[in-house]
């Protein structure tokens, strides 16, 4: 294997950053593309948080996450700027020439129990009760 | 038994004055973000208009609580105080526009007025001072943040409202004034979910309680208070009348 595909060993979870999952919900006028949905939210949380608020942020757009349909998606960020991110996020008002309301439907400290909360998921063991 | 908190945004403008939404369609949305009432509170435009919003918003059915109120934009103290004593007998909610001096000072020394939005409005200052403050805290008045003028605004503009509300912020946890927080909307575009409402107000200096309180019980109050005096209940402060 070559140099660049070599990654560092995972850190213990006492070593990680501690990390919250966002669920939001984009109304939308019109349909738009994801793309812009992501810079739209970049654009912003970059205009109130700035370069240095946005990496202590720890911003993550989930792309495989994303529902197109119900365009519920997940956003993960840091624990302690869960309220910065959500303020950033009611501060985007367009997504390329659509408006938009993000509406947070809540937060999480997993990718798996967001899906089952808000993007009504269930497990095996829940399906065989 | 845990009672579910109850969200209001007590600004919002229909198209009856200049807005771009029906109430119908304000309801709606509004129901979408997790609201239970919404006050529709056009720009003043003269008794008449005034009455047919009354009765837009009493013939509409909904399952949300929705109460008439009024924007007053005044240019001086006098018209000021004249709109208010021609409205306070007819509406739930009067919102005066600050921004001038005299109006913010004279808005919050009314008891009359509900909230005071947006007193840094196009100005170089926060717009409230110590008297304001004492007037409005003794007074009841709310002082409003209003999202509509932080979400069109830009860059160095923006930095320098977000400023003046933590300023304004900083003195109304000082004075104890209640602060309101509203979306000040002109359509269903301009709302935003409670949620978001409390985050912005966390963000600008409230603590979280403070915050949640200015998106739920602060503005219960307000409505069921004017509530109370419309319906005659409320004879004078302290003193009602019971079944």
């Amino acid at each position: 294997m070559t140099d660049e595909f070599k990654r560092p060993k995972p850190l213990p979870p006492s070593l990680r950053g501690r990390r919250r999952y966002l669920a939001y919900q984009v109304l939308s006028e019109q349909k738009f593309l994801f793309q812009d949905l992501i810079n739209g939210i970049w654009h912003s949380v970059l205009n109130f948080l700035g370069e240095f608020g946005a990496s202590e942020a720890d911003l993550w757009i989930a792309k495989d996450i994303y529902d197109e349909k119900k365009q519920l998606g997940v956003i993960r960020c840091s624990h302690t700027s869960v309220e910065q991110i959500r303020a950033a996020l009611a501060l985007v008002e367009r997504i390329g020439d659509v408006r938009v309301v993000i509406k947070v439907l809540g937060v999480s400290g997993t990718i798996k129990a967001t899906k089952m909360k808000f993007f009504g998921e269930t497990t095996l063991t829940e399906f065989t009760k | 038994m845990v009672r579910a908190m109850k969200f209001y945004d007590l600004h919002v403008q229909s198209n009856l004055s200049g807005g771009e939404n029906t109430i119908e369609q304000i309801l709606k949305f509004a129901e979408k973000l997790g609201y239970s009432g919404i006050a529709i509170c056009d720009n003043y435009q003269g008794l008449e208009k005034l009455n047919g919003l009354k009765k837009a918003v009493s013939e509409v059915e909904t399952d949300l609580e929705i109460y008439p109120g009024v924007n007053i934009q005044a240019k001086d103290v006098n018209e000021l105080k004249e709109i208010i004593s021609k409205v306070r007998e007819k509406v739930n909610i009067i919102i005066v526009s600050g921004g001038d001096y005299s109006i913010n000072r004279s808005a919050c020394e009314d008891p009359r007025v509900d909230i005071l939005t947006h007193p840094e409005f196009e100005r170089p200052d926060s717009g409230l001072d110590e008297p304001c403050l004492e007037a409005a805290t003794q007074n009841n008045v709310a002082i409003g943040i209003n999202l509509r003028e932080i979400l069109y605004s830009f860059r160095k503009q923006r930095s320098y409202i977000f400023n003046h509300i933590s300023k304004n912020v900083r003195l109304c946890n000082h004075f104890r004034t209640p602060i309101v927080v509203c979306s000040g909307a002109q359509g269903v575009w301009g709302m935003r979910s409670p949620r978001e409402l409390v985050s912005i107000a966390n963000v600008l200096g409230l603590d979280l309680g403070k915050a949640f309180a200015s998106v739920t019980s602060i503005p219960q109050l307000i409505v069921e208070e004017n509530k109370k005096t419309l319906e005659g209940r409320k004879i004078t402060e302290g003193v009602e009348e019971h079944d």
